[in-house]
């Protein structure tokens, strides 16, 4: 029973060799963000899973946030982290889904 | 991990004062501090980062989801380190809410790897906490999320102001651990290495804050013959006091209980005063205690021997009183000290729900998230220990807003009593709602 009241901001951070239609973990998705963005060894990615208040929106949504020195970015998908591929982050990451 | 200590606290409060503090006392810890712009510290041995404060929305227009994008950064410079960090203290700007603070820790796996929070410590200006608190929602905000509350600057108010303040404080916060202090002096392990974050120390209380609260805050049963006796008042803060004096047929804890809850009744009825000379009788009415000058004799006049309790307004040690036959004083057979009605006059309050019994998981869980979707804004802090029907381990739980960190701990002892307590700290907390809806989930 350990999802036992699991925290909207958990995360796992299992590691995971994903990529395609495979569901991710935050660390494949972090490193699929990277390598689209081409961010350097200063920049932070974050990989939140929230409860999505928005009407019609799915329980939990998976953010992404990337910290650069300068400016600070952020992408939603409406899906739980689990229903995340790597073709949607590049999708999202490319201004193609809507946030 | 890295243990990180939050200070927060109006400008003028002491914050820069404990901070310096901290930084050269010789501890010979490797501390980095970060500091908001306004902050003054600079010591040489330590690491000093200035910053920014950056709110960083992860969801659209949520408190409960917002970050501060100027910590993240930081840490992750600080994780790559060569030479680690015993600790980090992070000093907010005056006006900071906590919140997006102890946010930033629980977002990301990477960060919660290498960090854990271990507590959000308060400064208060005694001289100028009630200003802040009447004008300021962020001083009430600070109180709330606070594991320890320096009373700071007390040299600069008179006790009873601070007696005052600090009921107004408990009345907010029941849970932190308060101290006065004068030049935030404070030894540094009532600041450091808190817990307050801990899912092992989650209720590491004043198992008082847990008990009802009481419209007396003593009472004591004597065990007396037949007779005349005296209630002598030597002095006090107050010229009167409420007091009952009712039979007792035991001192068994059935009939401690019904003495008790008789007494709340009494004291929420009309009262009859008396002034000193007048005589103290057992019965159902409310008496008050009149005090012209001290001492004040009051004769107590006892019928028929047997068991006496007696319930107080006041603890009798602030008054000095003592019962007594002729010169001999007679101590209580029971005595038992209260938790007084604190005065709700804040918005932001706490709730403590204790109940013995098991939960039913799936109703726990569908009204806990509700109660984050609805009211994730007001709660600031919850932390509890819970009885799930079908799980031989504690379920220990504490949150911040909407993040929950919730695990099953020790497995319960064999006869240990299932029971569930919780705690809630937040903004117009209903607590009969909460309560009500807690009692609906058990099994």
């Amino acid at each position: 029973m350990s999802g036992f009241l699991p925290s909207p901001l958990a995360d796992d951070g299992l590691p995971s060799s994903a990529g395609g239609t495979v569901p991710a973990s935050s660390l494949a998705i972090k490193q699929w963000t990277r390598d689209y963005l081409h961010l350097d060894d200063d920049a932070v990615v974050i990989v939140t899973e929230l409860a999505c208040a928005d009407p019609g929106c799915p329980l939990l949504e998976t953010v992404i946030a990337v910290f650069e020195a300068d400016r600070a970015r952020k992408w939603r998908l409406h899906r739980p982290k689990v229903a995340v591929t790597k073709i949607m982050i590049q999708q999202a990451l490319a201004g193609l889904l809507s946030s | 991990m890295i243990p990180v200590t939050v200070l927060t606290g109006f400008l003028g409060s002491g914050k820069t004062t404990l901070l310096n503090r901290i930084l050269t006392e010789q501890h010979g810890k490797k501390i980095a501090v970060i500091e908001n712009e306004f902050g003054e510290v600079g010591v040489d041995n330590q690491l000093v980062i200035q910053a920014e404060e950056e709110l960083f929305e992860m969801n659209n227009g949520c408190i409960c989801c917002t970050v501060r994008g100027d910590l993240i950064r930081i840490l992750n410079r600080l994780a790559m380190r060569k030479d680690p960090l015993d600790a980090i203290l992070i000093e907010t700007t005056g006006l900071a809410d906590p919140g997006p603070v102890a946010q930033t820790f629980f977002t990301d796996g990477d960060l919660r790897e290498k960090f854990r929070l271990d507590g959000i410590v308060t400064l208060v200006d005694a001289k100028h906490l009630t200003q802040h608190l009447d004008n300021a929602p962020e001083a009430k905000e600070q109180i709330a999320f606070a594991d320890v509350i320096l009373l700071n600057k007390t040299d600069l108010v008179a006790p009873a102001e601070l007696d005052a303040l600090e009921a107004r404080i408990r009345g907010m916060n029941a849970v932190a651990r308060l101290h006065r202090t004068q030049n935030a002096e404070i030894a540094l392990d009532r600041v450091l290495n808190l817990g307050g974050f801990n899912l092992d120390r989650a209720l590491e209380v004043d198992p008082q804050f847990l008990e009802p609260e009481y419209p007396f805050e003593w009472g004591g049963v004597y065990d007396l013959p037949a007779g005349t006796f005296g209630l002598t008042i030597n002095e006090g803060p107050d010229p009167e006091m409420d007091v009952a004096l009712l039979p007792v047929k035991s001192l068994a804890e059935a009939d401690l209980a019904a003495a008790r809850e008789a007494a709340v009744l009494i004291f929420s009825d009309w009262e009859t005063a008396l002034k000193p000379g007048d005589a103290l009788v057992p019965g159902g009415s409310l008496q008050r205690l009149r005090f012209p000058a001290f001492p004040a004799e009051f004769p107590v006049r006892i019928a028929r021997a047997g068991h006496y309790a007696l319930f107080t307004q006041h603890h009798p040690d602030e008054f000095n009183a003592c019962l007594h036959a002729a010169t001999e004083g007679v101590a209580p057979a029971w005595s038992h000290v209260f938790k007084p009605d604190h005065e709700h006059d804040d918005e932001v309050s706490s709730v403590g729900i204790t109940t013995p019994g098991e939960l039913d998981g799936g109703r726990l869980n569908a009204w806990i998230s509700q109660l984050l979707r609805t009211k994730g804004t007001d709660l600031f802090r919850m932390k509890g220990v819970l009885a799930v029907r079908g799980a031989n381990k504690r379920l220990v739980f504490q949150g911040v807003h909407m993040i929950f960190d919730a695990k099953f701990d020790r497995e319960w002892k064999p006869g240990e009593p299932r029971a569930n307590t919780l705690i809630f700290i937040g903004r117009n907390l209903d607590r009969d709602h909460l309560n009500a809806g807690f009692k609906a989930c058990l099994a």
